[in-house]
């Protein structure tokens, strides 16, 4: 038995078998060339940049579901250095120089940049995203093919000298145990990746890679920051017992909770339901107390296979979702793709757009691609008697386009009756109010519709003109800006006018002063990640309906946003002591 | 034409944990729309400060960097920078 104190990153404890993988340094033997091939050369380089960055790209694509947006600015950082002016010039003056190869010229700069950096302890935690670029020429370079996919039969705690951020995030779900490795700080990607992922992490482990042989069995315990390999009986019941009471304290929050109503002090009865992605989430949801499904999120079904599902998959995910969520309500939104989310499975490249969030995206590719749209909605229609299913449309601006959407599931309809499929002739059919203009006509659209749904992210993001997801701009995306609130209690107030219920099914109402502002709004639905239900449904609990309705009349009376943050701040803090 | 100007400033980095990659790619993005050579400094050590490359090779812990232009757009670019870096890196 040995111990290897590190740094504990991602708390939690994990008891498995190692799997080591070794570091991966392919050695690049220098190879000369004749100076007629330097052009070549340098060409060869730079297409294998274009290949790397694309590379990228992808797997941004294919993990954005798993990681969410903000841990992949990681891989944006490697394109900038990819596409790096002083790179390219290291290079080329390399392969002339030589004359060399491009993949022995980028590795002699490579090398000498890690070099440079391991020289100062501040920059040597940039090591990794260095072989994280060096590793991607390489394969481009040397024709190899993909070897960070590291392919896990069993369930399995990670050992090794350095993870590349693409490396840690390739492993499949469900699949890494916990992650233990010799190089790495407290702010390493590794470590951010580990805690999205929600699994252990100890960094900074030295001799580790040494000390353990692939199968030994391991202890990583993350919270003390470490590694215990082939432990007695002893020492293994006792973090047993450990892992044991760390899942006990959460599910404590959840059972405490469970069989009690989502209801304000003074007994006003609030809907909590879930956000989900995966059908697999409708469990998670119904543990954590959640009273529905507010949004199913169905573009992932489409980024996960990199392809349109067939009629038949579509069905059988929904039909599974609303069975399971029976009698709760399973609320499916049509394909929110494009934009941000463009990818190959909607039937081809989308055209490269100057400005794709105002360009063809959500129902507005649903009106491009009509089979694809129809073929979603027939599978919505077909589940709808297995369970209690609504329809949401996305990114709805005009009452033109509802009745366009409208008209085209009536359509759909008839060609199910004749063709005898069984169907719910009633769905409910709902609309996002994410465009500051449908938010302004909210009243027009209430009398069309069964229920709203007030997309936050977009909301803000259309109202203040602003990308949250570009760095320089994100500041200015302010959930506080009077004009979003004021959009969002004219939604609530049109909602409640015209009989309709209205959910917020942003992050915004994951946020516990917003959550109060939102309540003194009126609002009575949320629908959110259900991670948080159980902590939404605690603070709900403990919130007097009559001090949130001042908080909210006292905000909407104030025009700066530093103002309306100080009052949320202070006045939510003093709700929930 | 205008004047080729240098201007220079300093620039506190007061985060206990340094610089971050995320505030350097935000500032070598900022900085290559600036027609004006940008330099940045550090204890002897010069650095292109269009390149993400180079910047991430001057130490990244917490004091002062010194970022110079040359360039008929200097003193903009010098305004710019610094505003950006000051709320990107002071305090916390």
């Amino acid at each position: 038995m040995d111990r290897f104190k590190g740094i504990g990153v991602s708390r939690g404890v994990a008891v498995g078998d190692a799997f080591v993988i070794e570091s991966e340094r392919m050695p690049v033997r220098p190879r000369y060339i004749p100076e007629d091939q330097i052009e070549a050369e340098v060409e060869r380089y730079d297409s294998a940049v274009v290949a790397a960055i694309e590379g990228i790209r992808d797997d941004q694509r294919r993990l954005t579901p798993r990681l969410g947006e903000e841990y992949l600015a990681i891989f944006e950082t490697h394109i900038r250095m990819l596409d790096d002016r002083s790179l390219r010039d290291r290079v080329v003056e390399r392969i002339r120089a030589g004359p060399m190869a491009a993949e022995a010229a980028a590795d002699e700069v490579l090398r000498q940049h890690i070099q440079l950096l391991f020289e100062d302890k501040s920059t040597a935690r940039w090591v990794s995203d260095i072989y994280d670029i060096q590793s991607r020429l390489h394969r481009i370079l040397l024709g190899r093919s993909s070897g960070d996919l590291v392919e896990l039969a069993e369930p399995a705690i990670i050992v090794a000298e350095n993870l590349t951020p693409s490396q840690t995030v390739a492993f499949e779900r469900g699949k890494v145990l916990a992650i233990a490795m010799e190089a790495g700080g407290e702010t390493s990607h590794t470590a951010i990746i580990a805690n999205a992922l929600g699994i252990p992490a100890v960094v900074g482990l030295r001799g580790l890679t040494a000390g353990v042989r692939a199968g030994d069995r391991l202890i990583v315990d993350g919270g003390a920051g470490e590694v215990v390999t082939e432990p007695d009986q002893a020492i293994l019941a006792q973090y047993v017992q450990i892992e044991h009471d760390i899942v006990e304290s959460d599910r404590q929050l959840i059972d405490e909770l469970h069989e009690l109503p989502a209801e304000t002090v003074a007994g006003r009865r609030i809907t909590l339901y879930a956000n989900i992605e995966f059908p697999y989430e409708v469990q998670t949801a119904l543990d954590n107390g959640a009273e529905g499904i507010g949004l199913y999120r169905t573009e992932y079904l489409y980024m996960e296979k990199g392809r349109e599902p067939t009629e038949e998959e579509h069905f059988e995910a929904y039909r599974s979702a609303a069975a399971l969520m029976w009698p709760r309500p399973v609320v499916i939104r049509t394909f929110d793709l494009g934009a941000d989310k463009a990818t190959d499975s909607t039937g081809g490249p989308v055209t490269a757009e100057p400005n794709p969030f105002l360009g063809c995206r959500s129902i507005r590719l649903c009106f491009d691609r009509i089979g694809m749209f129809k073929a979603q909605l027939r599978a919505i229609l077909r589940a709808s008697v297995h369970g209690y299913v609504k329809i949401l449309f996305p990114m709805i601006t005009s009452l033109t386009e509802l009745k366009r959407a409208k008209d085209i599931l009536a359509e759909v309809r008839e060609e199910l009756d004749t063709e005898g499929y069984p169907f719910e002739p009633d769905v409910e059919v709902g609309v996002m109010i994410e465009v500051p203009g449908a938010a302004v006509m909210a009243d027009a659209f209430a009398r069309e519709v069964d229920f709203f749904s007030i997309g936050t992210n977009d909301l803000i993001q259309y109202t203040l003109a602003v990308d949250r997801g570009n760095p320089v701009v994100s500041d200015l995306f302010q959930p506080a800006h009077p004009a979003v609130m004021k959009l969002i209690k004219h939604t609530i107030e049109a909602g409640d006018a015209a009989g309709i219920p209205v959910a917020v099914c942003g992050q915004m109402s994951g946020d516990l002063s917003y959550l109060i502002l939102l309540l003194g709004l009126g609002l009575r639905q949320f629908s959110t990640s259900p991670k948080i239900t159980p902590e939404l449904k605690r603070a709900i609990r403990l919130i007097k309906i009559e001090e949130a309705r001042e908080i909210a009349s006292e905000v909407m009376k104030e025009p700066s946003i530093e103002r309306t943050i100080e009052i949320l701040t202070t006045r939510s803090r003093e709700l929930m002591k | 034409m205008r004047n080729t100007v240098r201007s220079s400033t300093e620039i506190p980095v007061d985060k206990d944990d340094g610089l971050h990659l995320r505030p350097m790619q935000v500032l070598v993005e900022k900085a290559a729309g600036f027609e004006s050579k940008l330099t940045l400094a550090r204890g002897g050590k010069l650095v292109d400060a269009k390149s993400i490359f180079e910047v991430m090779t001057l130490a990244a812990e917490k004091g002062p960097l010194v970022l110079q232009a040359d360039g008929s757009d200097a003193d903009e670019a010098v305004r710019a920078l610094s505003g950006l870096l000051d709320k990107e890196l002071g305090g916390g």
